[in-house]
């Protein structure tokens, strides 16, 4: 509680002291978009020269440079990658909020162009630690495997893991990767992998950008103990009607946009028609994988219902269908179906209100059939109200409060051990209020300081009222030079019962903490430099250390079915990431090296967990030809996963008849010893993926063809071995695949 | 462009350079001798036997390739009954079934002389002749079990009604029960016109046009059922190709149910998980109540529910009522 009130009287400071700035000053506000689709872009700078000040755009395309003296012309520059920076001249007036809709042309087909003005304001302005932003148009720029990715796209990102080829699922900073929350427009999506995890079920098309935190993120984002992947959806098209058809090996896809009265509209679906390329991911086992995803999106603008308000609606369904016609094996399907209504206001001042309801809900289904394997559902129902608000004061200091109350059913139907069908269904609310204070006042420190207070949680394991405090502090001492730092407490009260053993899982349910644990628990702090020596180069060096507690994993001793599902255990990870983005001519190149510990103790022994990496090099290279020519090629090391080595092996008995007198002595099979768990390392592991990229326009369209080449030089990277024989399986072999992009 | 692709084709050749090793992979570390027991004592038998065995290591990812013999010879194996009575066992040879994959030697330690009493605390030692000492102990409850035929079914078929099955209760937590359902029949002028017992699966169905049967698992239910289709598929089956039918005599359904006692029940649920195909799991739950090693000592107490055939349903099948 001393805390709490001396968090509100440094605020109060704070706030007092801003109107020291409102004196012969005004407001000037920009809303940045593409100019022939008006879709906004996000991060785009704006800076005005005449007096040194710049800004850049947020989610939603908005930019306000404060306290700019009143009653003046200025030149305003507004740049983005890949568009024209276009210069416009502004008048701003004295205590007023001047507002400007800017539109950037872009390049063209000359893709990648990095424009320097906003870049440099992006690192004097900014609070965020351990953040990637990916836009659209970089998204384009990533290495394609099968099907263009939004989670493979970070995978290459210095912090995140993976244990193969076969999976998209990612692990962050030693997290598990339950821990990662993925929002799409703010609503969370609790299972967004098709195909068995081979790729994510956002469209790549529909994104307009994505923010990925590592750790250390702010008091609005919460319910995840290691990252956040927050994804922006398109308007879509505000001026004319458009069609893209692409496919790939795997699926076609459609996309339409188009303005409607008011506003605008985006609709993409997409279908699997084959899935013979898939066969190479599981082994040459036939995975008869059937799926489709559509997403959808429309706005509505109106000056004479709401002056400056709103309004969308975005959905988002995906199904996955497994069904095999042999009815000893089992079929599998699992489904998301997410809605969400938002009300964005944006009044004549620097202020922000946001108002939004969703409903996200995950169907998973084992339909068992005669093959022996245990029946399994799994739904979880989530209803969310959001509401929030951000107001810029003079002082470019911004604060930003809300609340979220969410109401999340979570129900598991299975048969247990023994057989006896049981169903666990949990029901909870949370609600909780959030505030930070975003310090942008000084030129040398920038300051981020907030809290999430947990008023009500959905765990009944839980304190009545949980504080997540929250720090995030960058120091400049030069222009190009910043010391970062962040720290903070996050609490997860639902989690999926994940079997760590399981190297491919198929069924992970989500359930809310059960009463006999306490919701889990983790600690964040980060530091770090980042160096900015020319507008050409951008080097960040940051260490982490994340402590979790009351980790809960599936309980390998249950025998009976009285005893508890999970244990609880303490998770540590500590490392140091080095990340480098620099561009030498037609070459854009983003390097990293990742030094990474992660354990976990049970039952009072410490152990590695699976996707402890030691080392990790990713290497993304991008050469634009020209022409619309681009090759992108990526190479990605790391240094082995750890595993558990056989140590011998036994006759288990496994007893078939009851009523036959010897049959025990018979029916055995050999049953493999382990030795301590994860004391031991599989090989490194290496691949090449190259892709080259042909973008021309034919009379009546656009056409992007892409041709890429997984595992270029055939490595044979170890995916696991078998452990009742030890025979290994390996990753994806040399793989070459095309897709084909039609844009009307 | 020259430059460009020079670039590009430098930098791949750099990187193929650094990468074109093999990796040599081993999952195998040294071996750590292990020793395995097992024993179920048969309820109503007075033979018995006990596995002793040790552990082995292959490194050619093939353990059924093993031909070694993991007996473990010389031991002092031994079975108590309470406090009092005690018997040494001996060592022998079986002989596996057909089918069996291994190709080594099998050899078990057996009495002829232990039957195992309820309500009595039941030991088991092996001590081995590296002086190793295994233990273990199981204790059978004397709380006979209340058996009855599902929905009180004394004939079957029961009109309205598609299956026929056995109802238990028991006071045993957690207990797992084993069932198995056989018909009792004669041929005039076969076997001696001796009775023959068949086993009725728990359920039938056809895959690609052939019946494939399913036998019954263990269970924790305390009901167990068999569809008609079943069961009828078995009484139709004693007679496949045999025009003579009035020459059976069908006698009665025995519906027989073992319960597990708690080593057992443990056990059987620790190595009965249900998997799926495409989950690939590197370790599963291992259970043991061997002290010192691995493996299970265990009993169970079997009871039956008999029920006899309506007649006039025997008549339809071409067969005759016997009583037995």
């Amino acid at each position: 509680m001393r805390y709490f009130s001396s968090l509100l009287l440094l605020l109060t400071i704070f706030l007092s002291t801003n109107s020291v700035y409102s004196q012969e000053t005004g407001t000037l506000r920009g809303l940045v978009s593409d100019s022939l689709s008006g879709e906004v872009l996000v991060y785009a700078s704006a800076y005005i020269k005449e007096i040194n000040k710049g800004a850049h755009t947020d989610t939603r395309g908005y930019f306000i440079i404060p306290s700019v003296p009143a009653n003046k012309t200025y030149t305003v520059a507004v740049s983005y990658v890949g568009y024209q920076t276009k210069f416009i001249t502004v008048e701003v007036d004295n205590n007023k909020l001047s507002h400007y809709n800017i539109s950037l042309s872009a390049k063209g087909i000359q893709m990648q162009t990095i424009e320097k003005v906003g870049d440099r304001y992006e690192f004097q302005n900014d609070t965020k630690v351990s953040v990637q932003r990916i836009a659209a148009r970089e998204l384009e720029l990533m290495p394609k495997g099968v099907e263009t990715d939004v989670f493979r796209s970070i995978q290459y990102l210095p912090g995140v893991q993976t244990t193969g080829d076969v999976s998209a699922k990612y692990y962050v900073r030693g997290g598990a990767a339950n821990q990662n929350l993925v929002l799409v427009d703010g609503v969370t999506v609790y299972n967004p992998f098709h195909a068995l995890g081979l790729f994510g079920v956002i469209d790549p098309d529909i994104v307009n950008n994505l923010e990925f935190y590592k750790g250390g993120f702010a008091a609005e984002f919460g319910g995840r103990l290691s990252s956040v992947m927050s994804i922006s959806t398109k308007d879509g098209d505000k001026n004319k009607f458009g069609a893209t058809a692409s496919s790939s090996f795997m699926a076609a896809k459609l996309l339409l946009e188009g303005p409607i009265p008011n506003g605008s509209f985006i609709i993409s679906g997409r279908k699997s028609f084959s899935n013979k390329i898939l066969d190479n991911f599981f082994d040459e086992n036939h995975v008869p994988v059937d799926f489709y995803d559509v997403s959808m999106k429309t706005n509505f603008t109106s000056p004479d219902f709401i002056p400056g308000a709103k309004f969308t609606v975005s959905g988002m369904f995906s199904g996955d269908n497994l069904k095999q016609d042999n009815p000893r094996v089992e079929d599998y399907k699992w489904s998301n179906n997410i809605m969400g209504i938002r009300w964005l206001q944006v009044p004549d001042s620097p202020l922000f209100f946001e108002l939004a309801f969703s409903t996200s809900q995950f169907k998973g289904e084992l339909i068992s059939k005669q093959s022996g394997a245990t029946p399994k559902k799994n739904i979880v129902d989530d209803f969310s109200m959001e509401m929030n608000f951000n107001y810029v004061f003079d002082s470019k200091d911004e604060v930003v409060s809300g609340f979220h109350i969410r109401d999340i059913t979570t129900t598991l139907a299975m048969n247990n051990a023994v057989g006896v069908p049981v169903e666990i269904k949990a029901n909870g609310t949370s609600v909780v209020f959030f505030s930070k204070y975003k310090m942008l006042r000084f030129d040398e420190v920038d300051m981020d300081l907030g809290v999430r207070i947990n008023a009500v949680n959905l765990s009944r394991n839980s304190s009545v009222v949980v504080m997540e405090p929250r720090l995030n502090i960058k120091i400049r001492p030069t222009d190009n030079f910043a010391l970062i730092g962040a720290a903070g407490v996050y609490q997860q009260e639902i989690s999926t019962v994940t079997n760590e053993y399981e190297v491919i899982n198929i069924f992970e349910p989500w359930v809310i903490s059960p009463e006999y644990i306490k919701p889990q628990v983790a600690a964040h702090y980060i530091t770090g430099i980042e160096f900015v020596p020319s507008e050409d180069f951008f080097i960040t060096v940051e260490s982490y250390y994340k402590k979790i507690d009351n980790f809960p994993v599936v309980n390998q001793k249950k025998i009976l079915v009285t005893d508890p599902d999970f244990v609880t255990g303490e998770a540590e990870s500590y490392g140091v990431e080095i990340f480098n983005k620099s561009k030498l001519e037609f070459i854009t190149l983003m390097a990293s090296y990742t030094n990474a510990y992660t354990y976990k103790t049970l039952g009072g022994l410490r152990y590695y967990n699976k996707y402890d990496i030691r080392h990790q090099v990713n290497l993304n290279l991008d050469f634009d030809l020209g022409n619309g020519w681009n090759v992108g090629a990526s190479w990605i090391f790391h240094s082995g996963l750890p595993y558990t080595k056989i140590i011998g092996y036994y006759d288990k008995m496994y007893i078939d008849d009851y009523f036959y007198q010897n049959s025990y002595a018979d029916f055995r099979q050999p049953y493999t010893i382990l030795g301590i768990d994860n004391l031991h390392r599989l090989p490194e592991y290496h691949k090449l993926d190259i892709t080259l990229s042909k973008k021309f326009d034919l009379s009546f369209a656009k056409v992007t063809l892409d041709a890429s080449i997984i595992n270029v030089y055939n490595r044979k990277n170890i995916f696991y071995f078998k452990r009742e024989n030890g025979e290994r399986v390996n990753m994806l072999p040399f793989l070459p695949t095309a897709t084909i992009k039609v844009k009307l | 462009m020259r430059k460009k692709l020079f670039a590009i084709l430098s930098i791949i050749a750099a990187v193929f350079t650094l990468s074109c090793s093999d990796t040599n992979f081993n999952p195998y570390d040294t071996h750590q001798e292990k020793f395995v027991m097992n024993c179920i004592l048969h309820p109503d038998s007075s033979f018995q036997i006990v596995t002793l065995n040790r552990s082995y290591m292959v490194n050619n990812f093939d353990p059924f390739s093993s031909t070694e013999d993991t007996f473990v010879k010389g031991a002092l194996v031994r079975l108590w009954n309470g406090n009092n009575e005690v018997v040494v066992l001996r060592d022998t040879t079986l002989t596996r079934t057909s089918g069996d994959p291994y190709n080594k030697p099998h050899r078990v330690y057996y009495t002829k002389n232990f039957k195992p009493k309820t309500a009595t605390n039941i030991l088991l030692e092996a001590l081995l002749p590296n002086g190793k000492r295994l233990t273990s102990s199981t204790y059978m409850v004397k709380q006979p079990m209340n058996i009855e035929p599902l929905d009180s079914m004394r004939f079957y078929p029961k009109e309205g009604l598609g299956y026929a099955g056995a109802v238990w209760t028991t006071d045993q937590r957690n207990a797992v029960f084993a069932t198995k359902a056989t018909i009792l029949y004669s041929r005039q002028g076969m076997y001696g016109d001796k009775v023959q017992r068949v086993s009725i699966p728990a359920y039938i169905n056809k895959v690609n046009g052939s019946v494939v049967k399913y036998y019954p698992q263990p269970t924790n239910l305390n009901y167990w059922q068999i569809d008609s289709s079943a069961i009828n598929y078995t009484l139709r089956s004693i007679s496949e190709g045999d025009p003579a039918k009035d020459k059976y005599l069908v006698y009665s359904m025995i519906f027989e149910v073992s319960i597990l006692d708690n080593n057992l029940s443990l056990y059987y649920n620790a190595t009965s998980r249900g998997k799926d195909l495409y989950s690939v799991v590197i370790d599963e739950t291992d259970y043991s109540c061997i002290n010192g090693g691995f493996g299970v000592f265990g009993t169970y107490a079997k009871y039956s529910v008999v029920m006899t055939f309506d007649q006039l349903f025997l008549y339809k099948l071409g067969y005759k009522s016997g009583t037995y």
